[in-house]
C-alpha cells in the first residue's frame, strides 16, 4: 500500500527518506512523526535507519542503494558511514565513492538488478556501482532530463517516468528495464518523482499532496495491492532465472496494458 | 538542427497522463492537470475588476479620466474601449488578449466590456479566461458643461474689487493678471462697475480663492459678510450668500505721493515728496531728488491708508530747453537714473510767456535739450494737501518730471494697428455704472501704451500675436529713436479655435 506523509511541512518525502527492499534509511527530523510512520509501516520486516549524510538532511538524494548495497557520497564523514555500517544488515555492502557528481541520488536511479545513471559519471563510479549494487549499468536520459535519479522511480516490478516521456522513449526504457513503466506525476502534478515519493517492491510513501488519482496509478504500476512483504521476501529467495522469465511475461503485458488503457 | 546535420532522429510521439485530480487522460503539461481541473483550481481573473464606475458628462458626451481630463468618446467607439479597459487597475498582473463590447441600452447606464486575459499559473502553464467587466455610468456635469448651464443669479458668493480713483488703468492690468493665471475661472458672472469689477461665484471656496489671489498680486484689504438666505434647524442647514468688500489701494503707479511724516520716518526720511514707481502686494515709492527707493507692504500701507498728491491724470507735458548731469548713472531697484539738473518749460506756454523752470530730474539718462516729458506742475497746481502742510519749511520744486513722452513720434508714426492684442474678460457692464464709452477708449488706449514704455510691465501678462495687423511700410522708414513697441518674440501664438476667436474679436477693443 502507498501511504502519504509529510516531512516538517515539506512533501518531499523522497528527498529525506531512502527505502529499498532490504533497509530504510531516514532523516533526523524535529519531530518523531515522519520517523514513526516508516517504523510502523516496515519496523517487522527491514530495518529503519535514522541518520543524516555529510551532515545533511537530504539524504534521498545524496545516496543511492539497492538491496545488495549503499553508495555513499565523499561529503559523507567517517562516523556517518561507521553508524550505517553497524546498522544495516551485514549482507548490505556500505561503499563510500569519490565521485564529483556528489548527489548521487540525483545521477542513479536503480532497482536490484539494472541502474541508470547520468551520463556524465566517471568511468570508474559506473564499475563501482556494477559491483556493489550487483546491477547492469545503461546511461540514459528521461524525458531530456539527465538527471535520472529525480524524474524517474522503479522498483523490481514496475515504475514511473517524468510525464513528458514520449512513448518511444518509455518503450526503450521499459525494453532496458525488464519492468512495465508509465508516465505519472506525485504531489499533485509534480514532475520530479523521484523527490516526491520513495518506493520498494511492497510499500511506497507519498508526499501528502498527492491525489487520489496519482495514488492510485502508483499503485497498480508498482502492484502495490497484491504485494505483501512476506510473499516479496520468499520470492526473493526464488532463483533469479526463475523471476526473470516470470517478470518477462508478465511485464509485457502490464506494459501493453498501460501503453493503450492511457 | 541534428535533423539537418544529417543524424537520425528517433520519432518522438507525445504520451499521455492523468490530469493528477480527476484522473482523464491528457497530454502532459507544465501543471499536468487537465483544462477544467486547472480553471477550478485558480481563477486567474481573482483581483481584477469587474465592477467600475465611471463619471460621464451627460451633456457633452465626456467621460472623466481623474483627475481631470474629460474624453469625447461614442458608444461603442475604439476610444471609449481604450478608455474603459485604462481604467481597470491590476490589469498590468496579466496580459491582455481580446476585448469587446457586449451591447446594453444606452439609457441603462451601464457599459459591459468582455476581456480575455491570460496568465501564467502554477509553474508555467498558461491559461486564458474571459470574464465580463460592468462600467457603470456615474453622471456628472463636466466643468465646462456646468458653468455654461450655472445660473448667473444664483451665487453664492460675490467679490466686489473696488479702488477709489479717477480712472480704471488698474483694472485693465487687473484683469490681463486674472487672464494670465485663470483666476476667475470659476466665476459665473463678471460685472463692472463704478470704481470696480464685481465677480460672482457658485460656492464660497471659489470666492474665498479669488480674494487670495487678488491679495498676492496689489496691496488689498478686505473684509466678508454673510446673508442668511434660508435655514433648516432640524437637520441643521443654512445657506448663506457671502459677499467680500475688497479694496485695492488708490495709489497706483506714476502717482506723486507726499508721505505722512510717521511714514517718512519709519522709511528713513525718504521724501516726504516721492513717485510711485511699482505696485504688486507692496508698493516701491522712489524719491527723485536723492535716488532713493523705499518699499510699503500692505499691512504698512493700510496702517496709514495716505493718498496721493497728484495721479497720473493731471500729468502735464514740457520742453526740456537744457540738460545738465551732476551724477553718473546709478542702478535702483532694476532701473537706471541719472539725477540732472534740467531747464525746462510747460507746452502749453510755449510761445506765450518765458516761464522757464529750473529743477532736479532723475531723467537725467534719459532726457536729451528738445525733447518731451511728462511731469506734475507744483508750481501751477493748488493743492490742499494735508500732509503738505505738516512740513514746515519745506522746498517744493516747481516741477517734477516722471516719464519721458513719446507723443509726438506717435502721431508722426499714425499706426493705429498693433502687432499684438490682449484677450479681455467678458464682462457686463452695470447700467446704472454706464461710464463714458470715450474715457474708457481713452484710458485702454493709454494703458496699450504704457505697456509699450514698460517692458517690466509686460513681464506678467500675456500678449497675444495680432494676425490683422500688416506692417506698414512707412513704419519701417522711420528714421532714428523709435517710440518704443513690444518685440515680436514676446508674443504668445493664439490658440486657434473658430467659435472662440470671433468671441475674441467682438470684445476688442482696439
Amino acid at each position: 500500500m502507498a501511504t502519504r506523509l509529510q516531512f516538517e511541512n515539506s512533501c518531499e518525502v523522497g528527498v529525506f527518506s531512502k527505502l529499498t527492499n532490504a533497509y530504510c534509511l531516514v532523516s533526523i527530523g524535529g519531530s518523531e512523526n515522519f520517523y514513526s510512520t516508516f517504523e510502523a509501516e516496515l519496523a517487522d520486516v527491514i530495518p529503519v535507519v535514522k541518520t543524516s549524510i555529510g551532515g545533511t538532511r537530504i539524504i534521498g538524494r545524496l545516496c543511492a542503494g539497492n538491496k545488495n548495497g549503499l553508495l555513499l557520497p565523499h561529503t559523507t564523514t567517517d562516523q556517518e558511514l561507521q553508524h550505517l555500517r553497524n546498522s544495516l544488515p551485514d549482507h548490505v555492502v556500505v561503499q563510500r565513492i569519490e565521485e564529483r557528481l556528489s548527489a548521487l541520488g540525483n545521477c542513479i536511479a536503480c532497482n536490484d538488478h539494472v541502474a541508470l545513471t547520468h551520463t556524465d559519471l566517471d568511468r570508474e563510479t559506473e564499475e563501482m556501482i556494477a559491483d556493489v549494487l550487483g546491477v547492469e549499468v545503461f546511461r540514459q536520459t528521461i524525458a531530456g532530463n539527465i538527471l535520472v535519479g529525480s524524474y524517474c522511480a522503479f522498483t523490481n516490478r514496475g515504475g514511473m517516468v517524468h510525464p513528458h516521456t514520449s512513448v518511444e522513449d518509455l518503450d526503450e526504457l521499459s525494453t532496458l528495464l525488464q519492468v512495465p513503466l508509465v508516465a505519472g506525476t506525485v504531489n499533485r502534478g509534480s514532475e520530479v518523482i523521484a523527490a516526491g515519493m520513495t518506493v520498494n517492491d511492497w510499500t511506497a510513501f507519498c508526499g501528502s499532496d498527492t491525489t487520489a488519482t496519482e495514488l492510485s496509478v502508483i499503485e497498480s504500476v508498482f502492484k502495490l495491492r497484491e504485494a505483501q512483504p512476506s510473499a516479496i521476501v520468499d520470492e526473493m529467495r526464488k532463483s533469479l532465472i526463475d523471476s526473470y522469465v516470470h517478470c518477462d511475461q508478465l511485464d509485457h503485458m502490464c506494459h501493453y496494458l498501460f501503453a493503450f488503457q492511457w | 538542427m541534428a535533423e539537418e546535420a544529417g543524424m537520425f532522429m528517433v520519432h518522438q510521439t507525445v504520451g499521455s497522463v492523468l490530469c493528477c485530480k480527476c484522473g482523464i487522460p491528457m497530454a502532459p503539461n507544465a501543471a499536468n492537470m487537465c483544462v477544467k481541473c486547472l480553471r477550478s483550481e485558480v481563477d486567474i481573473t481573482e483581483g481584477l475588476q469587474k465592477h467600475v464606475t465611471i463619471v460621464h458628462c451627460p451633456e457633452c458626451d465626456c467621460y472623466l479620466q481623474p483627475p481631470r481630463t474629460w474624453i469625447k468618446a461614442q458608444l461603442e467607439s475604439k476610444e471609449l474601449l481604450t478608455f474603459c479597459v485604462k481604467r481597470l487597475k491590476n490589469l498590468n498582473k496579466v496580459r491582455l488578449v481580446h476585448a469587446e463590447f457586449i451591447w446594453t441600452e444606452p439609457h441603462s447606464k451601464r457599459i459591459k466590456v468582455k476581456l480575455k486575459v491570460q496568465k501564467e499559473v502554477l509553474n508555467g502553464a498558461i491559461l486564458e479566461q474571459s470574464y465580463v467587466v460592468e462600467f457603470v455610468q456615474q453622471e456628472h456635469m463636466c466643468e465646462s458643461c456646468s458653468r455654461v448651464q450655472a445660473n448667473p443669479d444664483q451665487w453664492v458668493a460675490s467679490v466686489q474689487l473696488r479702488q477709489h480713483v479717477s480712472h480704471r488703468r488698474t483694472f485693465f492690468y487687473l484683469e490681463q493678471l486674472i487672464l494670465r493665471h485663470g483666476a476667475a475661472a470659476s466665476a459665473i458672472k463678471i460685472k463692472q462697475m463704478e470704481q470696480g469689477i464685481d465677480f460672482f461665484f457658485a460656492n464660497r471656496s471659489h470666492g474665498v480663492k479669488f480674494v487670495e489671489f487678488v491679495g498676492k498680486v496689489t496691496p488689498v484689504r478686505s473684509r466678508s459678510d454673510k446673508q442668511l438666505v434660508s435655514q433648516d434647524t432640524k437637520s441643521n442647514n443654512y445657506n448663506y450668500k457671502h459677499t467680500f468688500s475688497v479694496e485695492i489701494s488708490p495709489i497706483c503707479r506714476e502717482d506723486l505721493i507726499c508721505l505722512p511724516p510717521k511714514v517718512r520716518s519709519s522709511l528713513g526720511n525718504l521724501g516726504p515728496l516721492v513717485i510711485c514707481t511699482k505696485v504688486t502686494n507692496s508698493i516701491a515709492l522712489f524719491d527723485p531728488l536723492t535716488l532713493r527707493q523705499g518699499f510699503l507692504d500692505t499691512d504698512q500701507y493700510w496702517r496709514y491708508s495716505f493718498k496721493s498728491l497728484h495721479t497720473s491724470r493731471e500729468l502735464v507735458e514740457y520742453i526740456v530747453l537744457d540738460m545738465e548731469i551732476i551724477s553718473p548713472e546709478v542702478n535702483v531697484g532694476g532701473s537706471r537714473f541719472a539725477l540732472a539738473d534740467a531747464q525746462v518749460a510747460r507746452v502749453s506756454d510755449f510761445g506765450k510767456n518765458d516761464t522757464i523752470f529750473n529743477i532736479k530730474t532723475h531723467l537725467g539718462h534719459l532726457l536729451n535739450p528738445g525733447d518731451y516729458a511728462l511731469g506734475y506742475d507744483l508750481y501751477g497746481a493748488n493743492s490742499n494737501d494735508d500732509e503738505l502742510e505738516k512740513y514746515k519749511g519745506l522746498v517744493i520744486p516747481d516741477a517734477i518730471l516722471i516719464k519721458k513722452s513719446y507723443e509726438e513720434k506717435r502721431q508722426k508714426k499714425h499706426a493705429k494697428a498693433r502687432p499684438w492684442k490682449l484677450k479681455s474678460l467678458g464682462m457686463e457692464v452695470d447700467d446704472k455704472a454706464k461710464l463714458d464709452q470715450e474715457k474708457v477708449d481713452s484710458e485702454y488706449e493709454h494703458f496699450l501704451k504704457d505697456l509699450e514704455e514698460n517692458p517690466e510691465m509686460r513681464l506678467n501678462i500675456s500678449l497675444y500675436h495680432n494676425e490683422e495687423y500688416q506692417p506698414s511700410e512707412m513704419a519701417s522708414m522711420t528714421d532714428g529713436e523709435d517710440a518704443p513697441s513690444v518685440p515680436l518674440e514676446e508674443l504668445l501664438a493664439d490658440l486657434e479655435l473658430r467659435d472662440d476667436e470671433d468671441e475674441d474679436d467682438s470684445s476688442m477693443r482696439e
